[in-house]
Formats: C-alpha cells, sequence, structure tokens
C-alpha cells in the first residue's frame, strides 16, 4: 500500500537533463516530421477523402462514394496495368536481387584484382538520372543495331524488338531494371563484411564446399539485407513509372502501362483526379498487405541472431 | 585575440536553429514581394512595378524576344517567362490551377482548350475581344473554332500547323514512277499497294526501305490519323454529349491502316524499323531516303532544309477517299489562354494582345516556320517568302481555310491518345489484339464514360 500513498510524479518532458534531451530530439527530428505531415501524411488523408469524390481540380467537387473503386472493377485498362506491374515487379526484384547478391559475394572476395574499381563501377549507374539511363536504353535494347541484340548475333539469336514487341517490352524494362541493382549490391557488400570469418572456418572444418557454405553460413548471416532488399524492391517496382513513361509511352498495345502511369494518366491527363486518389489507395493497400506477408514469412528465413 | 570554445551541445543548439529558420524561409512563398525596410518608404518606382507570368509549350526563342520587347516598352512590367516541353505544361498548370497560383497567360495546345474551358479553368475573353477589335473573320476557321466551347471564347488563336504527304522523288523515280505525280491519296487500295511496291528489303531481312506506314510512330510521322478519318468522313462525335468513335467510317479508316501495314510486312516489321530512328531532329528516316512517303507536318520543311539540303521531295494535300478534286487538311497548333482567377486582368490583356498581334504571329512564323493564325500574316509576302520552299509554304498555309479540326471537346485529350498516340487505342488493332469492330467499341465505350462523367460534374 505504501507504494500507493507515494505522491505521483507527473511525466516532465522538459524538466531536468532527460526533458531538455527530449526537448532537442524534437527539434532536431522537426524537419522531417514536419515534411512528413505537411508532404505525405496530409496529402495521404486528403487523397484518401478525394478518392470518394470526383475531384477534378477545376470543377465543383461532389462526393460519389465508393463510385471511382466501383469503377476500377470495370476499367479493363487497369486490369492490363496491374498484370503489367506484376509481371514487372515479379521477375525485376528477383532478378537484380540474385545478380547483385552474386556480385557482392564475388567482389567482396580479397583475391579480385581492381576490387574497388568494379564495386565503383557497378555502383555507378544505380545513382545516374534514370531519364538519362532511360534514353541509354532505348538505344541499348535496339533491334537492328543495339549492343544487347547484336551480342546475341554473335551467339546466332536474333534477338527481339525488345520495346516495340508487346511481347518483350516488359522483358526489356526488367533488363534495364538491373542498371539499378548498385545500391543492393552495396548494401549486400556491407553485410558480406560483417559475416565473421570464424563461421566459414567451422564449416570448413566441417566440410563444407564453397556452395555449401553460400548457402548455410552466407545466406542465413545476411538474411536481414536479403529481406530489406526484397521489400524496398517490391515497394520500389509496384511504382514503377518513368522508364515506361519515357521510354514507351505504355506501349506497344498497352504493355508496359504500369500501374502508376496509368494512374499519372487519369490525373493529370484527364484531370480525373479522384479516380487517380482511389487508384493510389488500392496501390498503398495491396502494398501494405505484401509488406506484412513478407515480414510473416521472413519468420521462417530470416535470422537476426549473430 | 580572444578565442571562444564552442561546445559540441551549443554547436547543435544553434545548427538546429539555422535549420529550422531555413525551413521557414523555404516557405515563403516564391513570388512573395520583398517587405519594405522598416520606417521607410518604398520607393515609387518600386511600388508601381507589376510582375506578369507567362508559360509557353516551346517557342521559346519567340517568346524570349516578345518579353524584352515588351519589358522594354513597358518598364513597370516583368515578364516571369516559363517554358516547357511540348505536353509537360499541363500537370504544371493543373497544380499551379489548383494552388491558386496560375499564369497570367498560357501558350498552349489549341486543341485541349474544351478540356480547360469546359472545367472553368480558362478565363472567358470575350470582354477582350470586344475591348481590343479582335475580328474572328480575320483568322482561319478552325483555329478560331477550336477557341469558342458553348458559345464563349476562350483563346486567341496563334499559330497552326497542316498535315499533309510527303513523298521521296527519286525513290519514285527509281521506282518507275511519276516523281512529280503526289501518291494517289484518293484511292486507298491503291495506296495500299503503292506501300508495298516501294518498301525494300535489306540483307538481313529488316527493311531498307519503307513504302509507307500511315500511323504515327515513334521516329516519323504525325497527326495521319486524324486526316484519314475526315477523308473517309469519318467523325468523332455526334454532339457535344454523344461519342461516336464506334463510327463505321473510323472502323473503316482503323482497318485500311492496318491493311497498309501488313502490306509493308506487317506491325513487327514496322515497329522493328521505326526503332530505328530516333525522335529528335536531324534524324529522319524520310530525309536519310529510307522512307518513300509519309504523313506529317509542315515544319518537315525547315528540318529537310536545314539537315537534307538539296533533297529531291514533293508535298500535296491529302484527298478526300474517292475523290480527285476535293482535298482533306489538319488545323493543328496553339492559341494564347489566360488561366481562371488570373490576376490584374487589365495588364494581362494587354500583354494579351501584344502577343497575339500579327507581328508577333510573324516573328514566330519565320522563326519556327509555322503557319500564323491571322490569315492575312500567313499569305504575307514576308512570311511565305521567309521559307527555303516558298511554294510550298504558300500551298500549305493556304489549306488553312479548308483544314479540319480535332474535336472541340472537354475529353479531346482521351479521344487523342485512343485514336493516333502509338501505345493504346489504335495498337489493339495494328498489333492484332482486337478486330477494329472491337477497338472502337471499346473506345467507344471509353471516351463515352468520361464524357458523361464531364456532363455529371458540371
Amino acid at each position: 500500500m505504501g507504494a500507493l500513498n507515494e505522491p505521483m510524479v507527473k511525466p516532465s518532458f522538459f524538466k531536468g537533463m532527460r526533458g531538455r534531451d527530449t526537448l532537442w530530439f524534437y527539434i532536431f527530428i522537426s524537419p522531417w516530421l514536419a515534411g512528413f505531415l505537411l508532404l505525405y501524411f496530409g496529402p495521404m488523408i486528403a487523397s484518401l477523402i478525394l478518392s470518394l469524390t470526383n475531384y477534378s481540380v477545376l470543377l465543383p467537387t461532389k462526393f460519389v462514394g465508393l463510385y471511382n473503386f466501383e469503377q476500377m472493377i470495370k476499367d479493363q485498362l487497369l486490369t492490363i496495368s496491374i498484370w503489367n506491374t506484376v509481371y514487372y515487379a515479379g521477375l525485376s526484384v528477383p532478378l537484380g536481387t540474385v545478380i547483385a547478391l552474386l556480385l557482392a559475394v564475388f567482389l567482396n572476395r580479397e583475391d579480385i584484382w581492381g576490387r574497388s574499381f568494379f564495386r565503383s563501377a557497378y555502383y555507378i549507374p544505380s545513382i545516374m538520372p534514370i531519364v538519362a539511363v532511360s534514353i541509354l536504353w532505348i538505344w541499348l535494347l535496339q533491334p537492328r543495331y543495339g549492343l544487347i541484340n547484336s551480342f546475341l548475333n554473335l551467339l546466332s539469336i536474333r534477338g527481339p524488338n525488345w520495346l516495340g514487341d508487346p511481347a518483350w517490352a516488359k522483358t526489356g524494362l526488367v533488363l534495364m531494371s538491373l542498371t539499378g541493382i548498385g545500391t543492393s549490391f552495396v548494401i549486400f557488400l556491407a553485410a558480406l563484411q560483417g559475416v565473421p570469418r570464424h563461421l566459414y572456418e567451422a564449416a570448413e572444418l566441417d566440410g563444407a564446399n564453397a556452395v555449401q557454405k553460400f548457402f548455410n553460413v552466407t545466406v542465413p548471416m545476411i538474411s536481414p539485407s536479403i529481406f530489406f532488399v526484397l521489400v524496398i524492391g517490391f515497394i520500389n517496382s509496384f511504382q514503377v513509372f518513368t522508364q515506361a513513361y519515357i521510354m514507351t509511352e505504355g506501349g506497344p498495345a498497352d504493355s508496359t502501362l504500369f500501374y502508376v502511369l496509368y494512374l499519372y494518366r487519369q490525373a493529370f491527363n484527364y484531370f480525373k483526379m479522384g479516380y487517380a486518389s482511389a487508384m493510389a489507395w488500392f496501390l498503398f493497400i495491396v502494398i501494405v498487405i505484401l509488406t506484412v506477408i513478407q515480414f510473416r514469412l521472413s519468420s521462417r528465413w530470416v535470422h537476426y541472431g549473430s | 585575440m580572444r578565442t571562444t570554445a564552442v561546445s559540441r551541445r551549443t554547436f547543435l543548439k544553434y545548427s538546429a536553429g539555422a535549420l529550422g529558420v531555413t525551413a521557414l524561409a523555404a516557405c515563403a512563398p516564391v513570388g512573395a514581394p520583398a517587405a519594405a525596410p522598416a520606417g521607410g518608404e518604398a520607393a515609387p518606382a518600386a511600388a508601381e512595378q507589376l510582375t506578369l507570368s507567362f508559360w509557353s509549350e516551346g517557342a521559346a526563342e519567340w517568346a524570349e524576344q516578345m518579353n524584352a520587347q515588351y519589358m522594354e516598352a513597358n518598364p513597370n512590367i516583368n515578364i516571369e517567362f516559363v517554358t516547357f516541353q511540348w505536353g509537360e505544361m499541363t500537370p504544371k498548370l493543373m497544380t499551379a490551377s489548383a494552388g491558386g497560383t496560375a499564369p497570367n497567360i498560357t501558350r498552349q495546345d489549341r486543341f485541349r482548350m474544351a478540356g480547360w474551358a469546359g472545367r472553368g479553368g480558362a478565363e472567358p475573353l470575350d470582354s477582350f475581344v470586344d475591348q481590343y477589335g479582335i475580328n474572328a473573320e480575320d483568322y482561319w476557321p478552325a483555329t478560331w473554332a477550336e477557341g469558342v466551347w458553348q458559345g464563349t471564347v476562350y483563346s486567341i488563336p496563334f499559330y497552326t500547323d497542316g498535315r499533309f504527304v510527303f513523298w521521296n522523288k527519286d525513290i519514285f523515280a527509281e521506282e518507275g514512277l511519276d516523281p512529280d505525280a503526289p501518291p494517289p491519296t484518293q484511292d486507298w487500295e491503291a495506296m495500299v499497294d503503292l506501300a508495298a511496291r516501294l518498301t525494300k528489303t535489306a540483307d538481313d531481312g529488316a527493311v531498307d526501305i519503307m513504302g509507307f506506314v500511315p500511323s504515327q510512330m515513334l521516329g516519323y510521322g504525325n497527326g495521319g490519323d486524324y486526316v484519314y478519318a475526315w477523308a473517309n468522313d469519318g467523325e468523332f462525335m455526334k454532339d457535344d454529349r454523344t461519342a461516336w468513335m464506334d463510327n463505321p467510317k473510323l472502323v473503316e479508316t482503323l482497318q485500311w491502316q492496318a491493311d497498309v501495314i501488313e502490306a509493308v510486312g506487317g506491325m513487327d516489321k514496322a515497329a522493328e524499323y521505326s526503332a530505328g530512328w530516333p525522335t529528335i531532329a536531324g534524324f529522319s528516316p524520310f530525309g536519310a531516303g529510307n522512307l518513300a512517303m509519309m504523313v506529317s507536318g509542315d515544319w518537315v520543311l525547315m528540318d529537310i532544309s536545314k539537315y537534307y539540303e538539296g533533297m529531291n521531295f514533293g508535298m500535296a494535300p491529302w484527298h478526300m477517299r474517292g475523290s480527285d478534286t476535293d482535298v482533306t487538311g489538319f488545323a493543328g497548333g496553339f492559341c494564347l489562354a489566360v488561366p481562371a482567377g488570373a490576376p490584374n486582368l487589365d495588364e494581362t490583356f494587354a500583354f494579351l494582345d501584344v502577343l497575339a498581334s500579327r507581328d508577333s504571329q510573324v516573328l514566330q512564323a519565320v522563326l519556327g516556320q509555322s503557319i500564323p493564325c491571322l490569315k492575312e500574316a500567313a499569305l504575307s509576302d514576308e512570311v511565305v517568302n521567309s521559307s527555303p520552299y516558298p511554294e510550298l509554304r504558300r500551298m500549305a498555309n493556304e489549306s488553312m481555310e479548308y483544314a479540319n479540326f480535332r474535336p472541340i471537346t472537354p475529353v479531346g485529350q482521351l479521344i487523342q491518345d485512343l485514336w493516333t498516340f502509338p501505345g493504346t487505342g489504335r495498337d489493339w488493332v495494328l498489333y492484332g489484339q482486337k478486330s477494329p469492330e472491337q477497338a472502337c467499341a471499346d473506345m467507344q465505350a471509353q471516351v463515352q464514360q468520361q464524357l458523361d462523367e464531364f456532363w455529371a460534374s458540371v
């Protein structure tokens, strides 16, 4: 009972050393907090409200309930854009992750001549402006004179019309997405350097070969990084926009009409901001669900212990 | 000398303070006027200064000259000029309009005006027309019509451009054709045959010389898709509230475009060929002698004279289907408009009058080799003779008398995207995914839905 009779200590944010630290904490994060509230959270809430209206920027806005969401179900082009986006994400994220991981493993070896140069060389394309990269890739993927088809010709393979054939256009953009693996590559490289050497030595003592060491030591030890790269990769690839906007304009025959490109057209070509807001919220919910699923599944293969 | 040690904590405090002040400063409106000096009076001249903002899709050289002249003649006016690539201004204008910071004047694509006007995004210009004695009869009919929505004037036509069939006379002569005789555009079946006949394949199976691809592709051709529809008596709208994308005439037109592409080797060949040409001036398959015929705009004349001097080519209007005498044309181009809610309307109108004037239109026509929307200016010697090909220039400019125009509707952008742009709509047919009937029916459903939604919202 004695504890109940003690005077209640009021939480003090700004008293004493702890309070001052708290105050400075909030001052330091205030630019981010203000930016988040004003530029992200505010517009998100606004777009949620707008998704229930026919907002078109210029005309008076009317509440339309779930009309926009009903129209989404009937919209054939929306279905195509979802398929295109899922196809792109499903191919580009695993492919990019595997290639970035293999590159990182290779360039983590100490016996590689010019290691620093190659590390920089693989990272630099990922920080190049996407517009410049897109224009470069238009020519790399050019069917008759492009570097990729010229290389395939050496192997007696007639390369496809990457960006001009609906059957290949998405694959062409997936190839291009490999330009951006530099960021994942650097994350993997950092993670690999954190794997204790004695684990490899122990595995070797147990007779493990290189492949066994990779799957039983390396992959589990860097699994948090792989998980991070996958989550961020899926979030980003579901929002793919610029390359299709610049390189293919969604074509040919809607084959690169990605979800966000279609959303952009609805909003800025056709003044259908309410519909675009509904689309944005659908995408947000899909990404949240996918991320939650990935987190749930991660408990089976991601190891946080040392 | 006395020095003061700054602790890490103090440094961080001041840094945070400075960051906060910077952030607040960054939040101040860009165009906010500087505060008057405390305790003093602002200079009289500064008080009279006025800034007008002017946005333009392209034509920067013309705009900068006009702005400089206007500011010199009106020292109290400052023109804030922003230029955009074609098609890039709409999103910015939309967000600026939403934020109440739209410019005073825009120079924008004319066919989009109905979309802006119908949604209340443009200032009615009837009072400007009255005040400055603008006479609709002075302008080419198509260009004036596109700026009027529901009987109200919303834009002043500025410049226009036509669409014509171009042919390479050398390729025609090599094939044993009369190089001076224009392609038989009145006979669509003959055009299919001619396209196939003029197409030549290289050793590796790729197209070396393309006979003709009627549809706009990445790399060449522009705007023919509308011309063929009009040549076939095709209309896109029945009335303001009813789309007509499933018009049988449009179905026929789309089928014919697919037939031509099939005749030259199919869409795979055409797309592969198209991918070999960058969409920048100086890299024209027509100019390089790898394209026998194309439909494009009269601006091609400037490109040919600049990059392919001495090229032996012809240029002629497109005939109405089945008629040896009647021709049709296309009036594209730009207008000058005032976004809704623009401040300082009196000063804006005064500047608009100068931008829309004859001298201004002539300057743009000479610099950009376009067609002034004022008839007298378009037919003047100073404009016609500024062209490296005066006879063709005169023919192009005179064609504006009979030129057609895109449907005046708030859903004009969607119609254009579906009917002409690579990527969607017409691609369904050209890539063999849908029959022309099905494609046109699907386009009809999309356009009509957007139209219904528009009319339900006004």
